[in-house]
């Protein structure tokens, strides 16, 4: 029972922050409710916590803390580790992708039952694509075999996706933020996303 | 483009059912049925509002108020009594009077001077209480907390001498925990922080500190831990 649990006073320990600091963090809901755990113990009343998945995000909030405010980095954790998954009729009756999408991804890639959050993700996008007439099926295998083998490697980070297309000839690259690219004036950028973007639009789609 | 927010005012008697405004203000008895939006709400007199309440600035209240939804502001200022039903968020709140909640009371800055009933956790950066009235509150969590039994003169020691009996001004809770912690007339099963000073008046089964501990000889602490 233990071995997963943590103590606030443990846990306070271990990661060098103090009372104050985990009380803030609650209130900005970079620690959700859900994991503070109540028992009682030979002292009174203690709190635990879920030892994996604390020590983890109190280890990108103080990693990341310096660089952004605590509130673009509570809308930033909660997508990245979101843990769910659905199955493709749940992801149809939703609305959250559509059944085109899902058909082509089965298509392409193999029966599969369940999606993460990641393939969710890749699916909104490519949804987004078709709806808006940007691309079509041969381009949405070139975009998903991008996002497959290229977006974990970002680890979280945000970046941007860059179609484009020149006499004909389509392309898509992955780029991290802030930076600058630049095309020789023949070709046309088709389509640029933003993926935390994307990232937050399917978080509202799916609470 | 958002559609333009109107101002809501009830002066007398009347009941409406939500929506989005600009300011609110009641003067005497209003009620509110349904989810209100507004940027300031001032309620002088006796407000009531069922659903959930998001205020953009301002919530001011004088007299009497029942909020049976939940709360978000950033301001939130009271002289009288309130009871909240929902969750209650706020940046910066300073009571003068006495509040009931039923569930967690979250704040940057918390300040009262009067009484307080918390069922739930109250989670604050600065804590300051001045206890003129019974105060309860299961778990308090904080970076700096300073409670104080009640100062000589100011107008809400007039209750006492109306109704004397009125003596058992102490802060009762199950957990403090805090960086800073300062406490008088405080009954408490655990304390526990980095600073702990008591003051007098105090009755604390144990308390676990990480630098330094103070105490008053009046007050009584069971058992004391150095972590």
């Amino acid at each position: 029972m233990k071995s997963d649990l943590i103590s606030k006073k443990d846990l306070l320990e271990l990661t060098e922050i103090s009372y104050g600091q985990l009380y803030r963090w609650k209130r900005k809901n970079l620690i959700p409710e859900e994991w503070f755990i109540r028992k009682s113990t030979f002292t009174g009343q203690e709190t635990f916590f879920p030892k994996e998945r604390i020590l983890e995000r109190i280890g990108k909030i103080k990693n990341m803390k310096g660089d952004i405010s605590l509130d673009d980095l509570a809308n930033m954790l909660s997508p990245n580790l979101m843990k769910l998954l659905m199955n493709s009729e749940k992801l149809v009756d939703r609305n959250i992708v559509s059944k085109t999408v899902i058909d082509f991804y089965i298509q392409e890639k193999g029966k599969t039952d369940e999606f993460d959050f990641e393939k969710i993700l890749y699916l909104h996008i490519l949804d987004k694509l078709f709806k808006l007439g940007k691309i079509n099926f041969e381009e949405a295998i070139i975009i998903l075999n991008l996002l497959e083998e290229n977006y974990p490697k970002y680890n979280g980070k945000n970046c941007q996706l860059i179609f484009i297309r020149k006499l004909g000839i389509s392309s898509s690259c992955l780029v991290s933020e802030p930076s600058e690219i630049h095309f020789e004036s023949n070709t046309n950028i088709i389509e640029s996303l933003n993926i935390s973007k994307q990232i937050e639009e399917l978080k509202i789609k799916i609470a | 483009m958002e559609p333009i927010r109107r101002d809501l005012k009830i002066y007398g008697q009347g009941s409406t059912s939500g929506g989005k405004f600009k300011n609110v203000i009641i003067k005497g008895s209003g009620i509110i049925k349904g989810d209100m939006e507004c940027v300031n709400l001032k309620v002088y007199g006796d407000g009531q509002i069922d659903g959930n309440l998001e205020v953009k600035d301002t919530i001011n209240i004088k007299g009497q108020t029942e909020f049976n939804g939940e709360i978000k502001t950033k301001n939130f200022k009271i002289q009288g009594e309130v009871q909240v039903k929902g969750e209650i968020f706020a940046d910066d709140t300073s009571i003068t009077g006495n509040i009931t909640t039923h569930k967690d009371f979250n704040a940057e800055i918390f300040e009262l001077e009067g009484g307080f009933t918390i069922n739930g956790l109250l989670n604050a950066d600065k804590i300051k209480v001045n206890i003129y009235w019974p105060c309860k509150v299961n778990e308090i969590g904080c970076s700096e907390i300073t409670v104080k039994k009640d100062v000589k003169i100011s107008l809400l020691g007039l209750k006492d001498m109306i109704k004397p009996i009125c003596n058992n001004k102490i802060l009762t809770a199950d957990i403090i925990e805090g960086d800073l912690i300062h406490l008088e007339n405080t009954n408490a099963k655990i304390v526990r922080g980095n600073n702990v000073t008591i003051g007098d008046g105090c009755k604390i089964e144990l308390i676990e500190y990480k630098e330094s501990f103070k105490k008053d000889k009046k007050s009584i602490v069971d058992k004391k831990n150095k972590i």
